[in-house]
């Protein structure tokens, strides 16, 4: 897991698209810094970190409050500028009506992403991976992972080449 | 007043080396100051993150930016995470000066950096101890292998050290507790290099880790490695060596150790009627009083750095310009070890073979350039580690279902071996690197920032190409193919093993510490932690601090007996 890299590959959607900022509209659910997001947006987010990885028999993204997590990511550990990249990145998907689509629009949505509209793309997909994986759920039930103990150093083993 | 601020004996710093001084002393039933210019770092107690799992790390282990905006120097350093980031000093904490970059990396709490440190312990040899006497640098080394052989077993006993003996001469065997072994891409290498040159080998590195604890250990509490490699948080089993878990407890169980934290030391005080250090004078930074407490004998264990800057800043009427500093050297060739050159590859074969599970080292190439014989065109050389493995995670393209099931197979497919070495250079001490006092600058405690001009010079350069083309070669015979070099062009001490400016010798004129570590014009006051460095070599050097420690102290302890120092 290349944590760095995932933050780093952040971004960078054109600054293009103004944020205007009104207090009317519902207030994300957790307190962010530095990046003013609102509720809606906050959904949004949520929901295409659920389209990554949905809910299946196991666990999807929203039951690991996968979009709290990359707020968190992003108001504390990216810089300013791949964070106004990041809520322009959000406002793409929201005027485009994500959150609205059916699947096989979001899946012809996201097929079709380029240039830095994708860039945020896969910083969301990153960051949802990351959080799923490093998951107390995942590690456990997936990973048989319960411990910080690794199994005994075992210097050469046979595998399926 | 003066009655309960005296002792037998004053050791500054509570890290790698000052533990084992205060342990010494206090062994041999002698009332020892500890002082620590940080917090009180308990064993187990103060380890806040030891036991977090991934998920409980709010940034899964990323500093925060403003951290890293803030302080770009510790940054750097690779341990320097969310996981053990509280160990570091912050660069906005404690600035220095730096008329050429020097990355210094700090850890200013009971137990230092030992508590971070990569635990590395291999021995030096004579073909290191006799170096600058041959090759014609620095000053002789007022040692050789067999002062310090006894003392490195002493150490090893007490700290624990998990190897293999491998009769070679140039990296002298120890007192080991068993190896995890080498992994198949390493036992490769191995045959590989040993196959192909006559004198060159590929060993298991030495580590200070419990494999198979002894009864010295449990006594200490500390108990079996469980390979976690989470080290730098500090560890709940006392599986590797630090001076919280080992050295401090076990001095404080004596009951002979006053443990000071929160006292940074101003100066050594000089009593030049008496011809000696009486104490040292102290700032505690929390009542930001100044206190003197004395001793018939004083250890200096701050970190190099700071051990310079501690003497350069101990100014009298008789040494105005630092204490024991006649001939002017105190503070200059300042030396490091290059860390600039990294190399990497990628092997197919063995594609039927895996290494799983932990273990808290990897393999190590000791140094063979120029060891026998001058033969390039560069003095001294380098060693390397070598490390291996093979990535199982799952291929995540795709989103959706298609990704979640990828996520959740449990069958792992194995990808190529990738392959890592990195150099550990020899510097060459020169004079114009030093450290000096700023004459301006001044610490919260009214202490003088201490300045860096510390460089590399052409031999470095060329120490690094030829590591590049060396090692290019050896992984070519063993088969790796896709080999990338990379030279950081790191500046000195991220490499976290600044050394030297108060170097031992046998002459007065050209060095500041007798063979003992005693200051050759103050010798009731000794140097053993980096500074006292007579040249750089290529090993992590802890272990060999540790060990001149043991020797010193138990010198100190030899005269105290005598009523030598008084």
């Amino acid at each position: 897991m290349k944590r760095r890299e995932a933050i780093r590959n952040v971004v960078l959607v054109s600054a293009g698209a103004a944020f205007l900022y009104s207090c009317k509209e519902k207030a994300a659910s957790i307190t962010l810094k530095n990046i003013p997001i609102t509720g809606a947006e906050e959904d949004l987010l949520s929901d295409l970190t659920e389209t990554i990885i949905p809910k299946t028999d196991f666990l999807g993204a929203k039951d690991l409050k996968t979009g709290e997590f990359i707020l968190t990511m992003v108001d504390d550990c990216v810089g300013p500028e791949e964070q106004q990249k990041f809520i322009a990145g959000l406002k793409a998907f929201d005027k485009a009506g994500f959150i609205k689509m059916s699947p096989e629009e979001k899946k012809e949505f996201i097929d079709k992403l380029d240039g830095d509209v994708k860039l945020f793309y896969e910083m969301v997909k990153q960051g949802t991976i990351l959080n799923f994986t490093t998951s107390k759920e995942y590690l456990e039930k997936v990973k048989n992972v319960t411990t910080l103990i690794p199994p005994k150093f075992q210097p050469c083993i046979s595998v399926n080449a | 007043m003066q009655q309960t601020n005296t002792f037998d004996a004053i050791v500054i710093g509570s890290g790698m080396s000052g533990g084992w001084a205060a342990k010494e002393f206090c062994d041999k039933g002698f009332k020892t100051l500890l002082l620590e210019r940080g917090r009180d770092v308990k064993h187990l107690k103060d380890y806040p993150t030891t036991n977090m799992m991934p998920w409980e790390f709010k940034h899964r282990g990323e500093v925060p930016y403003e951290i890293k905006k803030d302080n770009p120097i510790v940054s750097k350093c690779y341990a320097f995470q969310e996981d053990a980031m509280h160990f570091f000093v912050k660069d906005t904490e404690h600035p220095y000066v730096q008329d050429k970059p020097f990355d210094w990396i700090r850890g200013y709490q009971v137990g230092g950096k030992s508590i971070m440190w990569a635990r590395q312990t291999q021995r030096w040899s004579d073909y290191d101890f006799q170096g600058p006497a041959r090759d014609g640098f620095a000053v002789d080394w007022p040692i050789r292998y067999k002062d310090i052989d006894p003392w490195y077993s002493y150490v090893e006993k007490f700290v624990g050290i998990s190897g293999n003996k491998d009769g070679i001469d140039t990296l002298p065997d120890g007192e080991f507790l068993p190896a995890w072994g080498l992994s198949c891409i390493e036992d490769h290498f191995k045959s590989a290099v040993e196959s192909n040159y006559k004198d060159r080998y590929v060993v298991y590195a030495r580590c200070a880790h419990l494999s198979e604890p002894q009864p010295i250990h449990l006594e200490q509490g500390r108990g079996q490695c469980q390979s976690r490699n989470l080290c730098q948080r500090g560890c709940p089993f006392g599986g590797y060596f630090n001076s919280n878990s080992s050295t401090v407890p076990w001095a404080l169980k004596t009951g002979n150790l006053t443990l000071r934290p929160f006292s940074v030391v101003h100066s050594i005080i000089y009593d030049e009627a008496k011809g000696k250090a009486t104490g040292v004078r102290i700032i505690d930074t929390n009542t930001k009083e100044a206190v003197e407490y004395f001793a018939p004998v004083i250890f200096v264990n701050a970190g190099a750095v700071n051990t310079n800057l501690i003497l350069l800043n101990s100014q009298s009427g008789r040494f105005p310009n630092g204490l024991g500093n006649d001939n002017g050297l105190l503070g200059k060739y300042f030396a490091f070890h290059n860390y600039r050159g990294h190399i990497s590859a990628q092997y197919d074969g063995m594609s039927d073979k895996n290494s799983t599970g932990g273990r808290p080292t990897s393999a190590y190439i000791p140094r063979f350039r120029n060891v026998k014989k001058q033969e390039t065109d560069f003095l001294r050389g380098y060693a390397a580690t070598f490390w291996g493995g093979r990535w199982g995670g799952p291929n995540t393209d795709g989103y959706g279902e298609e990704l979640k099931a990828k996520l959740m197979s449990k069958e792992e497919k194995l990808g190529p071996w990738f392959i890592g070495s990195q150099f550990m250079g020899e510097t060459i001490p020169k004079e114009s690197n030093f450290l000096a006092l700023d004459k301006d600058k001044k610490d919260d405690w009214g202490i003088p920032l201490i300045k860096f001009n510390v460089d590399y010079d052409d031999n470095d350069e060329k120490m690094v190409k030829d590591f590049f083309e060396q090692y290019t070669e050896m992984f070519t015979k063993a088969g790796f193919t896709n080999i990338k070099t990379d030279d950081s062009k790191q500046a000195p001490g991220l490499d976290i093993h600044e050394m030297r400016g108060v170097r031992m010798g046998n002459d007065p004129k050209t060095s500041l510490l007798n063979k003992w570590n005693q200051m050759h014009n103050v010798p009731n006051v000794f140097v053993s932690d980096g500074a006292c460095m007579t040249s750089t070599s290529t090993q992590n050097p802890s272990l060999t601090y540790m060990a001149i420690t043991a020797r010193a102290a138990n010198h100190a302890i030899d005269l105290l007996k005598k009523g030598e120092l008084k």
